[in-house]
């Protein structure tokens, strides 16, 4: 026996990939490490969840359940508390090695579905020195805590970074009665949402300071005080800013990271900047009939986006054909950080392509510029950009009769800048 | 003049108002009534978790189906810690009805009734 589509991991990207490849008269196999389905969702209450989706705002419980309801009444077969531990290529296809509570096995499948999601930036990895007390948590890990466990890591907390989860648990700490007594971003501008600066931290008067980083951690067997400083326009500390706070929780939320151990053990090539692997417009990476969705192809800022792309990469899947491919680049130019897809393939259809793409650094009054050889072939003016909010556009590519060894390339330009064509 | 970032969207609209109540910058017309609601009676949806009397799920979380008055979030969170779900509650079901009189009621967010292990295997064990 052999599946068409075998998705891994079971969070939002995995769900609806499995359920659309179903629904296109697939043979799916689902795997999930955990014990339930829902991956992240399950712990992320708040609400915000499916505005694009179905006009509601859910909860992140209510957002995958309804997906989970929809798998358990499809013909998606699936294996929970099953760990793959190997994926070999064949001639047709994969061998997948696993374990889970009947031992070690594998499957044979004709594709695969990464739907590995990404992890959270650790302590190490922002190079904090000190000691190495307990009281450092991820923001992912303190959620957990409070949410799943229903335990409170924190009564006084330093919070590290001003990403989305950051900001969310700063609210939740202080709403079950913990004191945050502040967020310290090492960037000029936050990494969150700008409404979740707002409703998560001004509305509980909690203070966010940029431009301020944590240089030290103090403390034997807990956290007892951590070490804040200013840092100069190139992120570095000045001397003399140095300020001791006292506090028993130190909640780092400074980033994530596509994780894709798996699509490495097959050599996918991974994309240096969005850190997920290089794919096109089908979603299939560089390797033939394997496909990503979600976090570990880019990390999103709405699950809703999560679920288009997994959509159409579960469906893409189940209508995988081994065939030749032409596929040229797509390529981030000046204050671009990325743009996914990667490649266009010039023998799929090229008529309605989702691109998502997000800005290098804040800017106003900006064109959206694509350019293919020294042709603009699309503008779109922006009032602002911002690094923390993704942007998503449908481009019809087909009509600019796109040929190999052409390259097509995303770029930002001030509006004012715009006279100097003409020069 | 009175400036507000939007809470309803992800677009968090900077939005300003006139002292005469006229919005500007607003993406669309939810924004508008936002700015409205923050000048005279501003309004949270809450979400949290309630303690629960089972071991595979120590708590259950719980949000309010719609926004209540900002000045009641802190009466209800303390509700929330007095309450203890001692049966397997559904999705969508209200833990406590008609909050503060708004029509807003406390509800179950994740299906408890939930078979934990939802493997095919599992399943068809019944």
């Amino acid at each position: 026996m052999i599946y068409d589509v075998t998705v891994i991991g079971g969070g939002p990207a995995g769900l609806a990939a499995a359920l659309q490849a179903d629904k296109e008269g697939a043979k799916v196999l689902l795997i999930e490490r955990e014990q339930r389905l829902g991956g992240i969702l399950k712990q992320c209450i708040h609400d915000g969840f499916g505005l694009v989706t179905f006009g509601e705002r859910l909860s992140g419980p209510e957002y995958c359940e309804r997906f989970i309801d929809q798998i358990l009444d499809s013909g998606v077969e699936r294996k929970l508390l099953t760990f793959v531990t190997k994926i070999v290529k064949t001639d047709n296809g994969f061998l997948i090695y696993y374990v889970n509570r009947s031992g070690a096995s594998h499957i044979r499948t004709k594709t695969i579905v990464l739907a590995t999601g990404c992890r959270e930036r650790t302590a190490k990895q922002v190079f904090i020195h000190g000691t190495r007390p307990s009281g450092i948590f991820t923001a992912g890990t303190a959620q957990h805590y409070v949410n799943l466990m229903g335990k409170m890591p924190a009564r006084r907390c330093v919070i590290l970074g001003s990403g989305d989860i950051g900001l969310i648990m700063a609210r939740r700490l202080t709403l079950e009665g913990a004191e945050v007594l502040g967020v310290y971003e090492i960037k000029p501008t936050p990494s969150g949402l700008t409404r979740n600066i707002q409703q998560c931290l001004r509305d509980f008067d909690i203070p966010l300071y940029l431009s301020h980083t944590v240089t030290r951690v103090f403390g034997d067997e807990r956290l007892t005080a951590v070490e804040v400083m200013k840092v100069d326009q190139h992120m570095q500390p000045i001397p003399g800013t140095e300020e001791i706070i006292e506090c028993d929780s130190l909640i780092l939320s400074v980033g994530l990271i596509p994780e894709n151990e798996l699509a490495e053990s097959l050599h996918v090539p991974i994309d240096r900047k969005t850190k997920g692997p290089v794919c096109d417009q089908q979603y299939m990476t560089e390797t033939e009939g394997v496909y990503c969705a979600g976090n570990a192809l880019h990390v999103n800022d709405l699950v809703d986006y999560v679920t288009e792309n997994a959509l159409a990469a579960g469906k893409n899947s189940a209508h995988y054909e081994k065939k030749e491919r032409v596929r040229i680049p797509v390529e981030a130019g000046s204050d671009i950080s990325y743009v996914v897809p990667e490649r266009l393939d010039l023998k799929e259809p090229l008529e309605h392509v989702t691109v998502y793409f997000r800005a290098a650094k804040e800017m106003k009054n900006v064109n959206l510029m694509i350019r293919i050889g020294d042709n603009v072939i699309f503008k779109k003016r922006y009032s602002v950009v911002r690094p923390p909010e993704m942007e998503r556009l449908n481009i019809d590519f087909s009509e600019f009769s796109l040929q190999k060894n052409q390259k097509v390339e995303f770029f930002l330009e001030k509006e004012s800048s715009e006279g100097r064509e003409h020069e | 003049m009175k400036e507000f970032v939007c809470i309803v969207c992800p677009n968090g609209c900077h939005l300003t108002a006139d002292d005469d109540g006229t919005i500007h910058n607003a993406g669309c017309r939810r924004g508008v009534e936002f700015a409205r609601e923050e000048m005279t009676a501003p309004k949270r949806t809450v979400c949290s978790t309630a303690a629960t009397v089972f071991a595979d799920c120590p708590v259950v979380p719980v949000r309010t189906s719609k926004e209540i008055p900002k000045e009641k979030v802190g009466e209800l969170m303390q509700m929330i810690r007095t309450l203890c779900v001692d049966r397997r509650m559904k999705r969508g079901e209200p833990l406590i009805r008609n909050l503060f009189g708004t029509e807003a009621d406390l509800i179950v967010t994740s299906d408890m009734g939930y078979t934990y292990f939802v493997d095919t295997e599992d399943q068809a064990d019944g």
